[in-house]
């Protein structure tokens, strides 16, 4: 066999002897190259050509699952398996949940080396399937995101026209109308002002489906929430002349929350609300506490009310309530599920219970924002405090041309979309905004490594900012600063509770300071 | 009210860009039309407007294509462009701003939040 037949592998391996067992038992049937660190490796990859990486979880330059993570990141479409020395199978199955297509163990006695030739073919092979069942589903689904977006620009425009012709003539430019036209207008106003809320929903509902429904949390004041929606209704209310009632729970503390998909959720349930109370009835909007870690929101009203059998299919899609088919017209039924999905993504949930006298009340939670459950969640280990932890403060100083406020906002977005796919979901912490007012983009992080580790970060960081069209101008304008988090004695005295709590005082101090 | 001031709408569809006409004129503005990207260069060449109404989807080149054109005309560089699209806005916005827009609105669009959005663009030079 010749080499140019052979599948050529990459081996990840710094032990000079166990490259030698790898070299001994598949050498004569694969064509090995050799890298002793995970930055050569992916070098390598970037370079060359390769069927299958084969990598030793230890190496130099990363250990243990971080470095499955980073071949998987860093060099996406080579299938991967995992060299260990000893017979680990939960490490094993870590592995594969990373990414890994299969794992061996090295210098096992006899050598099998039918088994990892095996396995070796059936990673390729498994990988390449996988592979090509994902680049179906993803053709799949832009053709159908392609095809919705089409439908919904094609249905804007001439609801367009409709709408402005529409309200053209009820501002009366081209000159006098009865009360009748007046009347008839407003109708036409109403519709077309409904057939735009429906093409809003299939958006919403094909984003929702293909997880690009963004939510960004932060902590907001659910006064304001309320507020803000039962001014924008109290015109629809008055005009059924329906007693729009409001209540909030004094002292309540922020939501854990997208303000806008907040408004967006109660805006959903409110127009439901006084779209099925009749003429003459109320509506009532309260915020309370549920419980320490979780408010609630309720909307009641007094209509047809929900049926019981129906309580929670019509937070499905497209479901329709028969009840509702005599009192009014039905809609697309998407509007609950997009407030499920929403409330989902929130932590909360949402049903529905019968009112009092008739009609529905219907309610969603939300959890209370707490800085401390958010860094709990980043810094302990195994019920411990991570051994190394680094705050990261980056900003953008932008110059001082006018048009600084597009620009500001531009970068903010474009910046936070790469921190969020650079740092580490489950260890890595982008603190939500702290403070009410910010001057310029400024990103808060707490990653779990030392100084060294977040000065790397920091490189990836911008490295990718790079070659990043909104970005790239602006590498020279990025300002990072470190600040060691580390436990020190003091806090690793603490059960792990108390640590995490002043250790979230220190993270606020620190980021206050340094904002 | 605006008196005299030129504004050019630049729309595929006949009735969109009528119908944003009677609200300029009502208010006082005199406008100009452009119905693809070609035509949107030579109207705005020849009448010199003050602002520009973009729609994104345009035949013959899209509305991104008329402001970086528009850039590189010494007299035109500078004329302030509120972009209309009915384009999913979350995709589209990031794009108009990049590409110089100074407002966005989207269709349908509103009368009044038109008019509002021209005084605003501009009283800010």
């Amino acid at each position: 066999m010749n080499a140019a037949e052979r599948t050529r592998v990459l081996v990840l391996e710094d032990d000079p002897e166990h490259y030698r067992i790898v070299e001994d038992s598949c050498g004569d049937h694969l064509d090995l190259r050799r890298a002793t660190r995970l930055g050569e490796a992916i070098g390598m990859a970037r370079s060359e050509k390769f069927g299958v990486l084969l990598l030793d979880l230890h190496v130099p330059d990363s250990s243990g699952l971080e470095t499955v993570e980073r071949a998987v990141r860093d060099i996406p479409g080579l299938p991967i398996v995992v060299l260990t020395t000893v017979a680990d199978d939960e490490l094993g199955a870590k592995c594969l949940r990373a990414g890994a297509q299969d794992y061996l163990v090295k210098g096992r006695q006899p050598t099998r080396r039918d088994l990892e030739m095996r396995s070796i073919r059936y990673a390729i092979e498994r990988h390449g399937a996988l592979a090509a069942v994902e680049q179906e589903r993803s053709r799949r689904e832009g053709m159908k995101d392609e095809f919705l977006s089409h439908v919904s620009h094609e249905l804007r425009t001439p609801l367009s026209a409709v709408h402005q012709f529409a309200t053209i003539l009820l501002a009366r430019i081209p000159g006098p109308m009865n009360d009748a036209q007046q009347e008839y207008l407003e109708i036409i106003v109403r519709n077309s002002k409904q057939l735009a809320k429906m093409i809003e929903d299939i958006l919403e509902v094909t984003r929702a489906e293909s997880g690009k429904l963004s939510v960004r949390l932060r902590a907001v004041p659910l006064a304001s929430v309320v507020q803000e929606v039962t001014q924008r209704t109290w015109n629809d209310a008055e005009s059924k002349k329906i007693h729009l009632g409001v209540s909030i729970e004094p002292g309540l503390p922020r939501v854990h929350g997208d303000p806008d998909r907040l408004s967006q959720m109660l805006g959903n349930l409110v127009d439901n609300a006084i779209k099925f109370t009749p003429k003459g009835g109320s509506v009532n909007v309260r915020a309370l506490r549920a419980d320490a870690e979780t408010l609630c929101v309720e909307v009641e009203d007094t209509g047809c009310g929900v049926s019981e059998e129906n309580r929670t299919r019509i937070f499905e899609r497209m479901h329709q309530d028969a009840n509702t088919l005599e009192h009014s017209r039905k809609g697309l039924g998407l509007g609950l599920f997009i407030c499920r999905e929403l409330v989902a993504r929130h932590g909360g949930r949402i049903w529905v219970d019968p009112g009092p006298h008739g009609g529905s009340i219907f309610r969603f939670t939300l959890p209370v924002f707490s800085l401390a459950r958010l860094v709990g969640r980043c810094v302990l280990l195994d019920g411990a405090l991570r051994p190394a932890l680094t705050l990261v403060l980056l900003s953008l100083e932008l110059g001082e041309d006018s048009d600084q406020g597009m620009l500001a906002d531009r970068s903010d977005h474009a910046l936070r979309e790469l921190l969020e796919r650079t740092l580490y979901a489950d260890r890595d912490l982008l603190l939500p905004d702290l403070h009410a007012v910010s001057h310029g983009p400024a990103f808060t992080i707490v990653v779990s490594t030392d100084l060294a580790g977040a000065h790397a970060l920091c490189e990836r960081v911008k490295a990718s900012m790079r070659v990043n069209d909104e970005l790239s101008d602006l590498v020279e304008a990025l300002r990072i600063s470190f600040t060691t988090l580390t436990p020190d004695r003091e806090l690793a005295a603490l059960p792990p509770e108390q640590a995490v709590l002043a250790l979230t005082a220190r993270i606020e101090a620190a980021a206050t300071k340094t904002a | 009210m605006a008196t005299g001031k030129k504004i050019l709408v630049v729309e595929d569809d006949i009735d969109v860009q009528r119908g944003l006409a009677v609200w300029l004129r009502a208010s006082g503005f005199v406008t100009s039309s452009a119905r693809d990207a070609i035509e949107a260069i030579a109207v705005a060449k020849r009448e010199q407007p003050d602002l520009i109404v973009l729609d994104i989807g345009l035949p013959a080149g899209d509305g991104f294509t008329v402001m970086e054109r528009l850039k590189n005309i010494d007299d035109l560089a500078a004329v302030p462009v509120i972009v209309i699209t009915a384009r999913d806005a979350s995709r589209a916005l990031p794009a108009a701003r990049t590409a110089g827009a100074r407002a966005f609105l989207r269709k349908p669009v509103d009368g009044d939040d038109l008019l509002y959005t021209i005084a605003r663009v501009l009283d800010t030079p």
